[in-house]
């Protein structure tokens, strides 16, 4: 009787796993697995677009945030560009006319481009700039939560959706 | 029924769906990784190939010569193939593979455009070819009128008339007649113009336009589709980026057109081969590219990826090439520039005497002397870092900066007079494929249209 009552115990615990917790988790990770799509997607879509017209719009931003935030997540987006300066190798070439220079790079990043952004509506780059676009989720996601509680994680600074996308300018923006 | 039976029933039934649905998850996700990475793969073999192609073209003195530019083509599209095959991992052996999921390159350029694409050779086999050159064109009947237009990306023109009684065919630039440059060339919209080609292209563009107007297409018929649309006047612009009746009438030639052919040929290379290849519909920011800019666009369809097809495009513009002038490729120097640099004509920097250059002084030539291969600049100068290295600081002024230069009226009519003239001059000196149809060629432009028109 006392071996029943105890077999009744664990089954219940069990079933509470299996019927409740379990299949919360697998939804909530699916839930991470599309936000972690709709991440990837925009954030490629909106690196083409921009390299291909030369330009980062307000519009194109906003309609980012918008697909990022639809999600139901926050995140933090960051933007580099690597602006090309070809004076160096210009005047590398002046002095040696056998060699051809070294272009170099400077990085403009994202509080730049975002007051730019905000004063003229659009960011222009060139050809041959190089743009790199990040996002993470700042909040914590149910699944997050309940791996944090399961498999006791610890840290606040976990993310569990994240994507990059960089690309070559292809044209220059007017 | 006992819990434990509950709970296993529970099992069988729940962890499959679980299990399929979250592989299924994962595979979609693949699947949109890989098109995202198809996607950008597509972008930077475009781009390769345009770069390529203003390379190409930019070192070929004889680019405007058909054959010649058919060779800086086939050269280019060469560079796409070496590029796709070698981002997608596939170069080598494979690479005639990917290039059957590529059912078009398409070539839009100044006055016309080139499609590479799959050809049935004798054999019954399919290698890709280019196809040959199709004008901008448009062909309006009035009796036993034909008038023939092939329209540019600009004002250019070549025009081709047969009025049943006698023919003439000229080539040239319209201009606005509200607009209008002096009939000598030396004004153009209030600004003195002095420097020689210039004053030709302005002085030519008047009288072309003059003969268009009012030798062809009054001869056609003043009621006519071509007269009312094509007619220039003050409320009919022929310049590039107006809203004319004008403009209208030349984007719904060259659509039409493109898409007609690019179907065509997509189509045609679908059904020989049991694939359904079908040219995408373009959007309209799409349009407005190929409608502004030298552009190639590359067609990738069919590819088996996860649980769909992978069907896409890309577009990528060319900015750098010799065909063909717009104020994009115009740069500009300053007699009080202290460290010599070249800007854009709205960068605050410029100062003193505005002087214009085509773009492709800045850019590096390669030489050979004495069998050993020598770099050089035509033009020392180096690029403004306000305008032109970050093109966002200066091109866009801020509000303070941008009254203050508008309301500089001498400051804004010398930017005017510089721009225009550097355009003038550098539309001048381009040589076009259509000019041999100028038969007549010299100093006195109306003689030598009159010269032109032929008797039957």
């Amino acid at each position: 009787m006392q071996g029943e009552t105890l077999i009744t115990i664990v089954a219940i615990f069990l079933a509470a796993i299996l019927i409740g917790i379990f299949p919360m988790m697998a939804i909530a990770e699916r839930n991470d697995d599309v936000a972690q799509l709709a991440v990837t997607t925009g954030l490629s879509e909106f690196v083409n677009t921009a390299r291909t017209t030369g330009k980062i719009t307000i519009q194109d931003y906003d309609a980012l945030v918008n697909k990022l935030f639809a999600t139901g997540n926050t995140y933090d987006i960051s933007m580099e560009v690597q602006v090309l300066d070809e004076n160096p190798a210009k005047k590398g070439t002046q002095t040696s006319s056998t060699t051809v220079g070294e272009n170099v790079y400077y990085s403009v990043y994202t509080t730049q481009i975002m007051d730019e952004l905000a004063a003229h509506d659009k960011y222009i780059l060139k050809e041959g700039d190089i743009l790199t676009v990040s996002a993470s989720n700042n909040n914590v996601t149910i699944s997050q939560m309940l791996k944090n509680f399961f498999y006791s994680l610890a840290g606040n600074n976990t993310y569990s959706i994240v994507g990059s996308q960089t690309g070559v300018v292809t044209v220059s923006g007017s | 029924m006992r819990l434990q039976n509950l709970l296993v029933i529970f099992v069988i039934i729940a962890l499959p769906v679980i299990i399929i649905l979250s592989i299924f998850v994962n595979y979609q996700i693949d699947t949109a990784r890989l098109k995202a990475s198809y996607a950008s793969k597509l972008i930077d073999a475009t781009y390769d190939t345009v770069a390529a192609f203003q390379l190409n073209t930019n070192n070929n003195t004889y680019s405007s010569v058909a054959d010649s530019l058919m060779e800086d083509i086939e050269a280019s599209s060469n560079i796409f193939v070496k590029s796709l095959a070698s981002n997608l991992g596939v170069a080598g052996a494979s690479e005639s593979q990917i290039m059957t999921y590529v059912p078009a390159l398409l070539y839009t350029l100044y006055d016309g455009y080139y499609i590479y694409t799959p050809v049935r050779q004798a054999d019954g086999t399919f290698v890709h070819d280019i196809k040959p050159y199709v004008y901008y064109t448009k062909t309006y009947t009035n009796g036993s009128k034909t008038l023939t237009i092939n329209f540019s990306l600009d004002n250019y023109v070549a025009v081709y008339y047969d009025n049943g009684n006698w023919y003439e065919s000229r080539a040239g630039y319209l201009e606005t007649k509200t607009d209008d440059p002096r009939a000598d060339g030396t004004e153009y919209k209030g600004c003195n113009i002095t420097d020689a080609d210039a004053i030709n292209y302005y002085k030519e563009a008047y009288a072309f336009t003059k003969w268009f107007n009012d030798t062809v297409l009054r001869d056609f018929g003043t009621t006519t589709e071509a007269y009312s649309k094509l007619y220039i006047n003050e409320n009919n612009s022929p310049l590039q980026g107006t809203s004319s009746s004008f403009n209208d009438e030349k984007i719904d030639v060259i659509e039409k057109s493109i898409n007609n052919n690019l179907f065509q040929a997509m189509n045609i290379y679908g059904k020989e081969v049991g694939m359904d290849f079908r040219a995408p519909i373009l959007n309209g920011e799409d349009w407005d590219k190929i409608f502004n800019n030298i552009c190639v666009i590359s067609f990738m369809q069919g590819i088996p990826v996860g649980t769909s097809i992978f069907n896409d495009y890309a577009i990528i513009t060319s900015t750098d090439n010799s065909m063909y002038v717009d104020e994009n490729t115009l740069y500009f120097t300053g007699s009080e520039d202290g460290d010599q640099k070249y800007h854009r004509i709205g960068c605050t920097e410029l100062k003193g005497t505005i002087t214009g250059h085509n773009r492709a002084e800045f850019k590096i030539k390669q030489l050979e002397e004495d069998g050993e291969i020598k770099y050089t600049y035509p033009n020392p100068a180096s690029a403004c870092y306000f305008c032109m290295v970050r093109a966002s600081s200066a091109s866009l002024p801020t509000s303070q900066e941008e009254a203050s230069w508008y309301s500089n009226l001498s400051e804004r009519k010398k930017r005017e007079t510089a721009y225009y003239t550097a355009l003038g001059k550098q539309k001048y000196k381009l040589v076009k494929i259509s000019d041999y149809i100028n038969v007549n060629e010299g100093n006195n432009i109306e003689q030598n249209i009159a010269n032109d028109k032929v008797e039957k």
